[in-house]
């Protein structure tokens, strides 16, 4: 997967009145509002690194998330989530999938080609507050 | 020689400051490397079709055997260490029970448990070696005690606290 450039505009619909262009950015916190609404998703959060890095580097609104395009110009989506203990994850992981393709496409009007899941980490429901305090970040 | 002594010699006029920066300089550039090059964290494919892959880091898969064995009442604290071989997953458990009572079955339930958790929940097909090492009971420091035995068959060392035998579970907010 390539890099993600937040400032690279993305998303081009030529029509008659002028372009509409989405900014990686926007479709990343697209991602993560999406993402967010599935039962069993905790939280949005990359490691320690990545968490950093993207204080850092002001793209805090991109931390575990990753959009990319591939060749034919379709989103390309990464996340990295946490999600409740006791939820069947394959099955929680599929519904993500979709939503999160569902919404995107919705929202953009653009096709997303894969939509890859990182599961990075288990809690109970009583730790996502607690999970907001360390590496994990909610929308 | 005589670039090693012209060397030393513009160090030595070199005001401190310049070299302070030039070896912060040094440390931040030895650290970026090390983060750019640093080796990937394991993940294990869980499934992947059309709409995409789904993965799962050894950390997530740490937490989520821990969990299920602090669900057993008899379980005080569980400390699980998960090893990715390709991609089969290899799980080794230290155990804090809350007695001695039940160990066999509790270990068995354990194996039983973490297995059709896998299987079920994430659909693994290559479910490796699920070793439990019952390294101590009640209230003891699960981190100062050691595995006395290297067997697959679930194993105990000594009971440090034997004066809790006939104590009952702790409840799950005693464990939280």
């Amino acid at each position: 997967m390539e890099p993600q450039e937040s400032t690279i505009e993305t998303g081009e619909d030529q029509g008659a009145l002028g372009q509409i262009k989405v900014n990686h950015t926007v479709v990343s916190t697209i991602v993560k509002m999406a993402a967010i609404s599935v039962p069993g998703v905790l939280g949005i959060g990359g490691s320690f690194v990545e968490n950093f890095i993207a204080q850092i580097s002001s793209k805090e609104s991109d931390k575990g998330v990753r959009v990319s395009e591939d060749e034919a110009g379709n989103y390309t989506i990464e996340i990295r989530v946490v999600m409740e203990y006791g939820v069947e994850l394959a099955k929680t992981a599929e519904n993500l999938q979709m939503t999160v393709a569902k919404q995107v496409t919705t929202m953009t009007g653009k096709d997303v080609a894969n939509v890859d899941i990182i599961i990075e980490g288990i809690k109970m429901q009583e730790d996502a507050s607690s999970a907001e305090n360390d590496s994990v970040e909610s929308v | 020689m005589e670039h090693f002594d012209t060397f030393f010699q513009t160090l030595r006029d070199t005001p401190l400051v310049f070299l302070l920066i030039g070896l912060g300089l040094l440390v931040v550039i030895v650290i970026g490397l090390s983060l750019a090059f640093r080796k990937p964290t394991p993940h294990l494919t869980a499934f992947s079709g059309s709409a995409g892959s789904v993965l799962v880091s050894r950390k997530a898969l740490q937490d989520l055997i821990r969990q299920t064995c602090l669900v057993d009442d008899w379980v005080e604290a569980a400390k699980p260490i998960v090893k990715i071989n390709g991609s089969r997953v290899d799980t080794r458990v230290e155990l804090r029970l809350a007695a001695p009572d039940n160990l066999k079955p509790t270990c068995e339930r354990l194996q039983t448990r973490i297995t059709e958790l896998l299987q079920k929940s994430l659909n693994f097909d290559e479910i490796g070696e699920i070793q439990i090492y019952v390294t101590s009971f009640g209230k003891s420091d699960l981190s100062e005690t050691k595995p006395q035995t290297s067997d697959l068959t679930p194993t105990a060392s000594e009971p440090e606290a034997p004066s809790e035998d006939t104590a009952p579970p702790p409840s799950d907010e005693d464990k939280r």
